[in-house]
């Protein structure tokens, strides 16, 4: 339970992201789309990147704490990853590279001990050093047995975290944990101001996580408007030198239509382009946009509990029924990908080998009929006199899904299938779906992936009870894949075990896999620098400059 | 209603079939002086005929979707184009037409009932009565209506007679409060005093003698009445709270169409349904208010 906690602490980062219609992502090469960057958009006019403006960030999340070990949201994240900076950060090809360490952990031979050396003169906004005795202060808080935060989970291997001396820091494991390095990047927070404050207390420490945030990284926090506005501005002591920009400033709207007519009329300058909006967007002169294939996959879940999915034929046959190459096409307007297993094919653990269930409606009515159910009189398949009909759901506010809970209707109505389409609020709905209540029969949703691939937060049956394995799936060798993983250092070797677990999934179908999306930022032309993250939104804006 | 004027159709319609027709045929005659409201009243009658006629009228299955034929314009094909999911918006728009007139008709009946009811014991009786019920009244108003349809039909999940139930709970105060004035100034009068005298019992006295005199008012905020809930079904669909997909009403059409992208690609989309619901809320209008000019006996003398 604890393990998937830390984990799924990115996947709460996925639910905010969907529930905005929004992911992340861009291509590190341009800022044109792969296939729908308009014909002129050849400008790019290049030059020396020169300093000064303030960038406008359109946004229809609100934060809720700049403290990122206890935030749960996208929206409050991207705000952190401007404020603080971590020892290592992630790039754009999700290699782990070193930020405020001046190079990647020196391994132990047993792959127990992890030692990062700091770079010197690192200065917070306060204009104190950060140390390794700031480090230490942090990572000790997520061992704290007071610690409140979401993350304890992710350091079960973590034993202990010691300064050797100002600028040399050791992480000491228990056992050798292939996910570690990607856990080596959360924000430093500033001893000096946090080091009195108890463990227990320091969640609602609203002076500093909400009020004043000191951190590390390229932007101070200056003011924050809730409903309008959240302004950061320029840490010209920034280690790897000062932004080019003078500040950078965050725009609340209520909904992505807003967002859209604000970088119509030049408001705001960035914001995550939602699918159906694009055609408007690619009008726009002004405005450039990028895609990126995004570290997410989106599925409809079937919730085992149901005795009408427990027959893994049907569930194969579900998948058959729906057409989702065509999907992928229209509604997605061909930005994605179909997708096969729970895997993005941006990890170094894809397994492209696995089964496949294309649209083959008579294939479906096949193995329904092998499953004991047969057309009744209505023409509605029956088994001992109970119809096949049950509710889809989905959040409100996400069109997308919607539509594809209303498309799926229609599919597997061709087939004999009874299918109600049903939306929720976003709190209610995350209350329904999750333990312990488990009420709905399907959902159409998202995962935004963790870094690092290990299953075991989504598939390993111990999450069933409280943690995100929410369709009580269950299976003793994705179980025991879900073990043994993480204490797999070689890459290779672990890939392979991992390939595994995605044919197995992929085999059961305990989700309809439905695509992998590509994920759109609009950007002002004036926008310059700007590199595409396929899970960051906020990614280098020290590097962004403005052409104005 | 001024005093004598009632006295006058009192009577009238107590006497000979004969003068009833004639003071129908006098309504009629001033209902039909009003171009705006017989223009309504035509506009209607196309409109309800075709919803009605819709499952035949229909050229396509308003629900069938074609991925491949999104946002198409209108054409000899799909008459007004089609939607975001390829179903043909004309044959949408009729069935659509059906569940919000429905929705609109039914929660009148349904108001009005219950106003008429309340409002005719409350000024029949008085008194207590009167006093608890208005009492009632002033609670029920003083909900902010459009959140407490919210709520009620969030918690009560979202269904066309769920929303005409919740409708016709929460909008019968209006009705009840005028035919309860309707009640104080006609229940004094002779007729109703020589109905008592004839031993006639208190509901054949308010159903059978008092009532058809209130009725004037009564139909015409009915008939103004089905348009607002019209109003208020789209409201509520366009918030998602209304009829549920697939199927369309007028209200959950525009939500669909709620696209920056719609708006500068296909705006035939929000257009047609948009036009529906003004239409038709403007002819139920512009017939209420020539029913109110038609029966409304001061009128006549001007």
């Amino acid at each position: 339970m604890k393990a998937t906690k830390s984990i799924f602490i990115l996947v709460n980062l996925i639910f905010m992201l969907f529930m905005f219609l929004t992911a992340c992502g861009t291509t590190p090469e341009d800022t044109d789309t792969a296939e729908r960057g308009a014909d002129e958009e050849v400008d790019e006019p290049t030059g020396d990147p020169q300093y000064g403006g303030t960038i406008v960030l359109g946004t229809s999340g609100e934060p809720v704490i700049f403290n990122a070990l206890y935030h749960q949201d996208s929206a409050s994240a991207d705000v952190t990853d401007l404020i603080f900076a971590g020892l290592t950060y992630t790039d754009e090809s999700l290699e782990v590279q070193p930020h405020i360490a001046k190079d990647n952990a020196e391994i132990s031979d047993d792959g127990l001990e992890w030692t990062f050396e700091l770079q010197e003169g690192v200065l917070f906004h306060d204009g104190e050093e950060l140390t390794a005795h700031d480090v230490v202060f942090t990572y000790n808080i997520f061992l704290h047995e007071d610690y409140t935060g979401p993350r304890a989970g992710s350091f079960t291997s973590l034993e202990s975290v010691e300064a050797v001396d100002d600028y040399t820091v050791k992480f000491t494991l228990r056992e050798p944990d292939a996910r570690f390095h990607t856990l080596t990047g959360y924000s430093i927070l500033p001893e000096h101001i946090l080091g009195d404050v108890p463990i227990g207390d320091l969640e609602d420490y609203n002076e500093f996580n909400i009020e004043n945030p000191i951190g590390a990284g390229p932007f101070k926090f200056e003011n924050w408007d809730p409903g309008q506005s959240l302004s950061l501005v320029a840490h010209e002591d920034y280690f790897e030198g000062r932004p080019y920009l003078d500040g950078v400033t965050f725009r609340f709207a209520s909904d992505s239509n807003a967002l859209v007519l604000l970088l119509e009329t030049g408001d705001i300058d960035h914001m995550i382009a939602p699918t159906s909006e694009l055609v408007a967007i690619e009008t726009y002169e002004h405005v450039n946009l990028s895609s990126t294939l995004a570290l997410r996959y989106d599925y409809i879940g079937w919730n085992l509990q149901n005795p009408l999915f427990e027959d893994v034929r049907v569930r194969q046959a579900l998948t058959h029924a729906i057409d989702r190459q065509e999907i992928t096409e229209t509604v997605l307007e061909g930005q994605a990908e179909v997708a096969h297993a729970p895997v993005s094919p941006l990890s170094w653990a894809y397994n492209e080998d696995v089964a496949r269930f294309d649209y083959d409606p008579d294939r479906a009515l096949e193995l329904l009929s092998e499953a004991g159910w047969e057309p009744g009189e209505d023409g509605i398949l029956e088994k001992d006199g109970e119809k096949f009909s049950f509710t889809i759901l989905s959040n409100d506010g996400n069109t997308t899904r919607r539509d594809i809970g209303i498309i799926v209707q229609q599919y597997l109505g061709q087939i004999g299938i009874e299918v109600k389409p049903e939306q929720m609020e976003w709190g209610a709905f995350l209350d329904k779906i999750n333990p312990p209540n488990y009420d709905f029969d399907a959902i159409v949703l998202a995962w935004g992936l963790a870094l690092d691939p290990d299953p075991s937060a989504i598939w390993h049956s111990k999450e069933i009870e409280n943690g995100l394995n929410n369709i009580s799936y269950r299976n003793d060798r994705i179980d025991e894949i879900s073990d043994i993983n993480t204490t797999i250092i070689d890459q290779d070797e672990r890939a392979e075990l991992l390939g595994e677990a995605w044919a197995i999934l992929a085999e059961e179908q305990p989700y309809t896999f439905l695509y992998y999306p590509n994920q759109f930022v609009a950007l002002n032309r004036d926008v310059q620098g700007f590199t595409h993250h396929p899970r960051v939104d906020m990614y280098k804006v020290n590097e962004w400059w403005l052409n104005r | 209603m001024g005093k004598p004027e009632n006295n006058v159709i009192q009577q009238q319609s107590d006497q000979t079939l004969g003068k009833r027709r004639s003071l129908l045929s006098i309504i009629v005659a001033k209902f039909m002086q009003n171009k705006l409201a017989v223009f309504g009243l035509f506009t209607l009658a196309i409109i309800i005929t075709a919803c009605v006629l819709a499952p035949w009228i229909a050229p396509h299955d308003p629900n069938f979707q074609n991925l491949r034929n999104r946002l198409a314009p209108p054409g000899p094909e799909f008459w007004l184009g089609t939607d975001h999911l390829g179903r043909d918006l004309f044959s949408r728009l009729l069935h659509g037409g059906q569940v919000s007139l429905t929705v609109g008709f039914v929660a009148m009946l349904g108001a009005v009932s219950i106003g008429t009811t309340i409002g005719a014991i409350a000024g029949f009786f008085g008194g207590r009565v009167d006093a608890f019920l208005m009492r009632l009244v002033d609670v029920i108003i003083s909900f902010p209506n459009i959140f407490l349809l919210i709520t009620l039909v969030a918690v009560l999940e979202p269904s066309m007679e769920i929303l005409i139930l919740v409708f016709a709970l929460l909008s019968w105060t209006g009705t009840s409060r005028l035919v309860r004035g309707e009640f104080l100034t006609l229940k004094n009068r002779e007729f109703v005093l020589a109905a008592r005298t004839i031993g006639m019992s208190n509901t054949r006295i308010i159903f059978g003698q008092i009532l058809p005199s209130a009725m004037g008012p009564v139909i015409v905020a009915a008939t103004l009445a089905v348009g607002g809930f019209i109003l208020a079904e789209s409201t509520l669909s366009f918030l998602g709270l209304g009829i549920q997909p697939p199927r369309a009403s007028w209200g959950n059409m525009l939500t669909y169409s709620q696209s920056v992208t719609i708006f500068r690609t296909a705006v035939w989309y929000p257009t047609f349904p948009g036009l529906m619901i003004l239409i038709t809320v403007l002819c139920f209008n512009f017939i209420g208010d020539g029913l109110r000019d038609a029966l409304d006996p001061r009128v006549v003398e001007k």
